[in-house]
């Protein structure tokens, strides 16, 4: 990009009315004029925050590296275009955008986690029994939480995780890696 | 190894040593050369450069080590399953340049090279630990801080090192390197107590992130040239990168590996995940931008460093692990930089104790 006065005076401009650092504004800039004119677009039309928008560059940045690709032709996508031309309030549609941003950037770990969490779905536990799975599936502690009001309560909860104790041993190998689900 | 020095600083005291003598005959004319009373001011980054990083690696700076050279490895302690590991620092920084290495975090604030020229020191210092162990066998490394034999052409120190270590009973020497710059090593009997490992990755990690290095096969064919002279040898896959055609591409590399070294002449190998602290991802990002590898499906781990997440990481060492023994069912293998979990979960046993595997790993 090349022109003050043209594609990159106007992002410089945004950029300086909604407080981008620097680092991203780089980045933002270092883009081909026409993607970095379709993020621009984005931004309006979702009425991204400032946050949001750094997300954004972020995610579209990275998801073209994995690709291969441009940003602008991971905006193209038909999924995303769908999610930008949906209808619904812009902060809800932003908040669908960017989180089909972050599946796309990562694709196997929402794979998994989707997995996951049917498989947890289906393990009948009482009430005040929690199962937690890992944030990111960054550890492989499976949380495991009873919050009984009596010692009834607590008697039922254990007697209902002894029973679902083959399932929950499933859940916690397959997030050590082995392939349950 | 080609380098791109620009500037050698050499420390008086060090003027006349024959270390010294050797790094000049080996120089292009091209190289500056000055002498300073203390080299220190010399190793810290250029805040000038727009990569100070990569500025550094134009200037070598022959020092005097001021503290320790021998000490435990850093990575071990509670948090990681340790592998007993003794690391020897001669050197910091390496001519090569990967992506992932954590050396960019690791010396930001020193980044010129330095090769210590009061380096026999390490020697009294080897001594006093082979007295300390009372008999027990251990390894010694100079592949923490520096890659063991970047820089072997102009020092010459292996031979000096591989000399120390033949005459040792209890000690192996481990130079850990990704190069193929092995002529002075084939010079010399290492009377069996001298391991040469090559970290390996698959052709697209080596592409793609390890800039300046020796190819994999051609680290596999310096492995099995060494092998063949008497050496011990070993790989480490680490760091393991958990990109969309990993496994396809490690098991490739394992079946290349096996198909021109025999497993059995194999000491180990080790395993290890790519990990990052934020800082480091955030230079490396910055420095290498375009690297793919860079872009991985890593998280923020409950130790602080960003890594593959749990399921995909366990899964794909365990893999690897299961066609490793395959091959040759007892090849010991372990993990780096792993938790006591994760490596019960892919070597499939309890990790064993640092001293004991320490042993296992130092007397074969």
């Amino acid at each position: 990009m090349n022109s003050e006065s043209g594609a990159e005076g106007v992002i410089r401009a945004y950029a300086r009315d909604h407080h981008i650092p620097a680092p991203a504004l780089e980045r933002w800039l270092a883009m081909d004029e026409a993607d970095a004119l379709a993020v621009l677009e984005l931004a309006h039309a979702l009425g991204l925050r400032t946050g949001q928008l750094l997300a954004a560059l972020e995610l579209l940045g990275d998801i073209a590296l994995r690709q291969g690709t441009g940003v602008g032709a991971v905006m193209r996508q038909p999924e995303l275009r769908a999610l930008l031309e949906a209808s619904g309030s812009r902060p809800s549609r932003a908040s669908a955008y960017l989180l089909r941003l972050t599946e796309l950037r990562y694709p196997r770990l929402h794979q998994m986690r989707e997995r996951l969490t049917a498989a947890l779905k289906q393990i009948k536990l009482p009430r005040g029994v929690t199962v937690v799975l890992p944030h990111d599936l960054s550890s492989d502690e499976l949380l495991i939480r009873l919050s009984p009001r009596t010692p009834a309560e607590f008697d039922r909860q254990l007697e209902a995780l002894r029973e679902q104790a083959n399932e929950l041993k499933r859940l916690i190998a397959a997030l050590g890696g082995s392939d349950e689900f | 190894m080609n380098f791109e020095l620009e500037r050698v600083v050499i420390e008086q005291e060090f003027r006349s040593s024959a270390l010294t003598r050797r790094v000049l005959a080996g120089l292009p004319a091209s190289v500056t050369v000055e002498y300073v009373d203390d080299g220190r001011a010399a190793t810290r980054p250029d805040p000038q450069a727009a990569d100070p990083f990569a500025t550094g690696k134009r200037r070598l700076v022959l020092m005097r080590r001021r503290s320790p050279f021998v000490m435990a490895c850093p990575a071990g302690g509670g948090e990681f399953a340790c592998c007993g590991y003794q690391v020897m620092a001669l050197a910091s920084n390496c001519p090569m340049d990967c992506s992932y290495c954590f050396l960019q975090e690791y010396v930001a604030n020193n980044p010129a090279f330095q090769i210590y020229a009061n380096y026999t020191q390490a020697f009294d210092e080897l001594a006093a630990l082979t007295r300390r162990a009372s008999g027990n066998h251990l390894r010694v490394g100079t592949g923490e801080w520096a890659d063991s034999l970047a820089w072997d052409k102009l020092t010459g120190l292996s031979l000096e090192l591989v000399d120390f270590f033949s005459r040792q009973q209890t000690l192996l020497l481990e130079f850990k390197t990704k190069t193929d710059e092995i002529e002075n090593l084939l010079r010399i009997d290492p009377k069996g107590q001298v391991l040469v490992s090559w970290s390996l990755s698959p052709a697209a990690v080596y592409r793609a992130s390890e800039h300046r290095s020796a190819p994999p096969a051609a680290r596999i064919a310096a492995a099995r040239r060494l092998c063949e002279a008497g050496y011990r040898i070993a790989f480490h896959l680490d760091p393991v990168i958990a990109y969309e055609q990993a496994q396809r591409d490690y098991l490739a590399l394992l079946d290349e590996l096996f198909a021109t070294i025999d497993p059995r002449r194999i000491a180990f190998i080790s395993l290890g995940g790519l990990r990052m602290t934020p800082a480091l991802r955030t230079i490396a990002r910055r420095r290498f931008p375009a690297d793919p590898m860079l872009a991985g499906e890593e998280v923020l781990a409950p130790d602080g460093r960003y890594r593959t997440f749990v399921p995909l990481r366990a899964a794909l060492l365990a893999t690897l692990v299961q066609h490793i023994r395959a091959r040759r069912a007892d090849l010991l293998t372990y993990l780096c930089m792993e938790s006591a979990t994760m490596s019960e979960r892919v070597l499939g046993a309890p990790a064993a104790r640092a001293a004991t595997l320490g042993a296992r790993l130092a007397s074969g």
